[in-house]
């Protein structure tokens, strides 16, 4: 464990060494932490009256960023399937960043979950054997268990070729492999549970659809290379770390297919609600046009919609999506439309109408918005770190000494 | 590595079957309900401190659901018995003619109607605030109900004599669905809990028979909250 | 590691580097001048003397901050009420506890109450009766609005009077527009009955399929043997996955602690009922435990005045719910969710 503790001081070391730029960032990630973190004081205290939501609309902005950054943490998978199983080299560099990237949005899934449960103190009772664990029956117990699991999977492997490379060794494939194969499956596996919970409820007929599984998938594997397009652009520019334009134009075509698969989807959701519209098709409505003059949602979701639409179609171009700064941009606005679109504009509607048909919306108090800003700030703290000590570690300037 | 692959995912397939509720053997609530019925045993409720009520068992056929009790209506009514004042049968009021009564008490002794006012003038006929707002003319008037001979009572549409606390069998004369429903617990309301002894409402205890039609009044409550909560103020 | 190079981290450095070591004020930078703030905090020399010393400090004030109980300084009562947390805090589930478990916990929960506030409840930990299924019915002709029985309701289960939190909603509906919620209104504030409504409640309906169940990652609502469904305070994480998977509003989250002004607590508890609960718990509708375990009706059943609303045993061929759902026109609602609400709908 001597070469363990190793890289954990000298990654230590890195990661509190940097030029300005480095320490601003960090700096006011770490503002942002606190202010996130006093936030949540507050919600112990006074309970989850802080947060806009209300027995109508019981779960708000802290379970859409998780629905959503579950997606995030599944797509991380798109780098290691080509790298490891296809063998395609390009994508090598870039996978332990994307490991990374899987490991800091699965924290904030984690964190998410925990501040949106109202009696924290007593999640140990979901633990097995010591707490009673509702598993089979309970989607939930099984999102714990995938998310949970994956979160060791991209722990370990990353973990094992670091401390290989950290000591200048190559890492075994033979030991590596099975988990990689694993985690691939695994990431698949995480998404759809956690569509899963959303989609077993008839209470809800707007999550109730066959469509919502595949739906999530389709728009995790935009959303996540979409991010992570964006991480390596800045790993680019800011480190020596080399990325070569091969990998970053490959995983333009990977969230080229899988967005237009997105909105293929969203279509025939569209289709279905608006065709012959029912009683279930209220949640769609609110969503899209405001029932009652009551309309939150609907700029939102027009945005969302609008810049989608834009960003597929720009995709389809070859010569748009191989200039890189446009790619960089149609990542970023495809983020942000996922972000809304899977976000609240998933979970919020799903709660509207309430079961008697009443419309009550929901406004995100400043409490609520400073613990999610807060936990942002956290996972783009944790994947700093993460990436910066893998770039020094693949850059050779973290080595092992046998001191 | 590969193998102990394998094995977890054989057994998290077997781990995830669903577990059964031992009870949906059945299949539907209905059926659940007929099968556990056949060994019933009547609940009897142990004590019975909270329940107050002077009753009166009802007399009707031998289905064991329709022994239950209800209220004694005398206990209820101040001016019963009615022949404190009513000492007389309508025929000998009539033929003495006026509306005057002879009360047959001891304070009253010797006294005849024309004194009352000496002693009463403040004191109105009893009954004057009774108007019948109960079908109509056709129907109903204060014979209908009451009995004119033994005024204690009341009388069937045949002249039979009905017990004061019997009211309920002259309301199923006319009202026999809504009899029934309250005979068997789905009109009206019960007085003690779910199990045994039963205590029924009369029909009289909500329906004043002079004046039987539900008013209107307003809620207990209104949830201000509520209204904020879903922004329709 | 020259000082040219600015870490984040380096607070003690910085102050060490703006002091003068030619000031009179003693200065002890000569050996620290080259350590930066990491190795000044975690690396910094020390003998095994100061070590120990300051790691029994510590230990003694966590310990102390942990448990209060074993402070020196508090009352008997406080270290009482201490202990009796502690215990609350690590007890499982309800549902898995032996009898004599349970007991105890109702004790715990009692003595905890008569600490805090002086006064005795009464809190019971009985069973479900045998060969006992609850049913419930309901009469719209004769739901007249009163609400009388969400008055009963909320005094009789300790509900929070700030967020007028209510198990029970009346709504009202036009005629005409069918068994229609969403053109209901369940915020009415006029004489009632208002011409041409008609008023329906909704609560809890006791499913006997309970979606509610299914999805609580900790077991802790369940379904007892006499058809209650039944929540665990204690128990809850909060999580509010059963609120999402109810299809008919039964279920009301505390988003603060609750209140119930001391005069108005009803003291008749029972572990699974009435008994006052805590921030971030569940809540709804137990068919009143406290009371139908004991042969009495519910408070709304008993609150009506017009005997809308009937209860029975429905495993009793002769009870009142039996009739009822046997020989009148009864409809639950959303049937097609499969969830077997124990809880009719019939009219005159």
């Amino acid at each position: 464990m001597g070469v363990f503790t190793n890289l954990v001081k000298d990654s230590c070391k890195s990661i509190v060494q940097g030029n300005k730029a480095y320490h601003v960032w960090m700096g006011v990630l770490t503002f942002i932490m606190l202010v996130g973190a006093f936030c949540y004081g507050l919600q112990i205290s006074e309970g989850l009256q802080v947060t806009g939501m209300t027995d109508r609309v019981s779960w708000g902005l802290y379970i859409s960023n998780f629905t959503f950054l579950v997606g995030v943490a599944a797509a991380a998978v798109m780098l290691v399937l080509p790298t490891y199983i296809l063998n395609d080299v390009d994508f090598k560099q870039a996978v332990l960043i994307g490991e990374g990237m899987a490991v800091a949005a699965l924290i904030m899934c984690l964190a998410f979950v925990v501040v949106d449960m109202g009696g924290p103190a007593r999640l140990w009772h979901i633990i097995p054997f010591i707490g009673v664990f509702n598993f089979p029956n309970s989607m939930l117990a099984w999102d714990v268990v995938v998310l949970n699991g994956y979160l060791i999977i991209n722990i370990t492997i990353p973990l094992y070729i670091l401390i290989m490379r950290y000591q200048g060794k190559t890492p075994n494939p033979k030991v590596y492999i099975p988990g990689v194969i694993l985690s691939v499956f695994w990431a698949v596996g995480i998404h759809m549970v956690t569509a899963f919970l959303y989609q077993g409820l008839p209470a809800r007929p707007f999550w109730n659809t066959g469509l919502l599984g595949p739906r999530f998938l389709a728009s995790a594997f935009t959303a996540g290379p979409a991010l992570i397009i964006i991480a390596l652009a800045i790993i680019r520019k800011f480190t020596a770390f080399k990325i070569e334009d091969k990998t970053l134009r490959k995983l333009g075509l990977v969230i080229t297919v899988a967005a237009q698969i997105n909105l293929i989807m969203l279509l025939s959701e569209f289709f279905k609600e608006f065709y012959f519209p029912t009683h279930h098709s209220e949640s769609a409505h609110y969503l899209f046009f405001g029932i009652d003059g009551k309309d939150a949602l609907v700029p939102w979701m027009r945005i969302s919609i609008i810049i989608n639409v834009f960003a597929t179609i720009s995709l389809l171009f070859h010569k748009l999506r191989n200039n890189l700064n446009f790619l960089y941009f149609v990542s970023g606005l495809l983020f942000i439309a996922i972000w809304i679109e899977k976000g609240f504009g998933l979970i919020i509607p799903g709660f509207i109408p309430g079961p008697w048909g009443a419309i009550v919306e929901y406004t995100p108090t400043n409490v609520e918005i400073g613990v999610t800003v807060g936990i942002w700030a956290l996972g783009a703290f944790i994947f700093t770190i993460l990436a910066r000590t893998g770039v020094q570690i693949e850059l050779g300037k973290i080595k092992y000494k046998k001191a | 590595m590969q193998r102990f692959l394998y094995i977890i995912i054989i057994l998290t397939t077997l781990f995830s079957c669903k577990t059964e509720d031992p009870e949906k053997e059945y299949g539907s609530l209905h059926k659940r309900i007929e099968h556990k019925s056949e060994h019933y045993k009547p609940f009897y409720v142990q004590n019975n401190s909270e329940i107050e009520y002077d009753t009166v068992q009802v007399a009707l056929d031998t289905v064991a659901a329709h022994h239950f009790g209800i209220p004694k209506r005398t206990s209820m009514v101040d001016s019963y018995p009615c022949n404190k004042c009513h000492a007389v049968s309508i025929d000998e009021l009539k033929s003495k003619g006026g509306n005057f009564v002879t009360p047959k008490d001891k304070a009253h002794e010797g006294v005849t109607a024309k004194d009352c006012k000496s002693c009463h003038e403040y004191l109105k006929k009893s009954h004057w605030n009774i108007s019948l707002n109960h079908a109509d003319d056709n129907a109903m008037n204060c014979a209908t109900c009451h009995n004119q001979d033994e005024m204690n009572n009341l009388s069937s549409l045949t002249n039979k004599n009905i017990n004061f606390n019997n009211s309920y069998q002259i309301c199923s004369q006319c009202h026999s669905t809504q009899f029934n429903e309250w005979k068997n617990g789905a009109h009206g309301k019960q007085l003690t809990g779910w199990g045994e002894p039963k205590v029924r409402q009369t029909c009289v205890g909500c329906h004043n028979p002079h004046d039987p039609a539900i008013k209107h009044r307003w809620p207990s409550r209104l949830n201000t909250q509520m209204i904020e909560q879903r922004d329709l103020e | 590691m020259g000082n040219n190079i600015k870490k984040w981290f380096s607070i003690g450095s910085k102050r060490v580097v703006n002091e003068s070591c030619d000031s009179d004020k003693p200065c002890s930078c000569k050996s620290e001048k080259t350590n930066d703030g990491f190795d000044q905090v975690l690396n910094a020399q020390t003998d095994r003397r100061n070590a120990i010393q300051k790691l029994t400090a510590g230990l003694l004030i966590g310990a102390g901050a942990v448990s209060s109980s074993c402070s020196v300084s508090k009352s008997d009562e406080a270290k009482e009420q201490s202990d009796l947390d502690w215990e609350e805090y690590f007890k499982g589930n309800y549902k898995l506890m032996t009898d004599e478990e349970k007991q105890n916990t109702v004790d715990r929960l009692t003595r905890s109450y008569e600490l805090r506030t002086g006064k005795k409840i009464n809190m019971s930990a009985a069973g479900p009766i045998d060969d006992v299924l609850y049913g419930y019915a309901f009469n719209i002709s004769k739901c007249q609005g009163y609400m009388d029985c969400i008055n009963a309701c909320v005094e009789e289960n300790n509900q929070d009077r700030e967020s007028q939190m209510q198990y029970i909603r009346i709504h009202e509906i036009e005629k005409g527009s069918g068994i229609e919620f969403k053109n209901g209104d369940d915020t009415y504030y006029h004489e009632v009955p208002a011409a041409n409504h008609f008023y329906i409640g909704t609560q809890c309906f006791h499913c006997d399929n309970p979606p509610c169940v299914e999805v609580c990652p900790v077991q802790a609502t369940w379904k007892e043997k006499d058809g209650i469904v039944v929540i665990d305070y204690d128990w809850c994480i909060g999580c509010r996955y059963c609120m999402a998977a109810c299809p008919y509003d039964g279920r009301r989250f505390n988003w603060k602690t609750p209140e119930v002004p001391e005069e108005e607590v009803n003291k008749n508890q029972h572990y699974l009922g009435n008994r006052l609960r805590k921030q971030g718990v569940m809540e709804k509708c137990t068919f009143c435990i406290q009371r139908s375990r004991n042969g009495k009706n519910p408070a709304c059943v008993e609150a009506c005045p017009t005997g809308a609303r009937v209860f029975g045993n429905l495993l009793d061929p002769n009870s009142d719910i039996r009739w009822i759902i046997e020989n009148k026109k009864v409809f639950r609602l959303k049937e097609e969710l499969g969830t077997e609400p124990k809880f009719w709908y019939y009219m005159d």
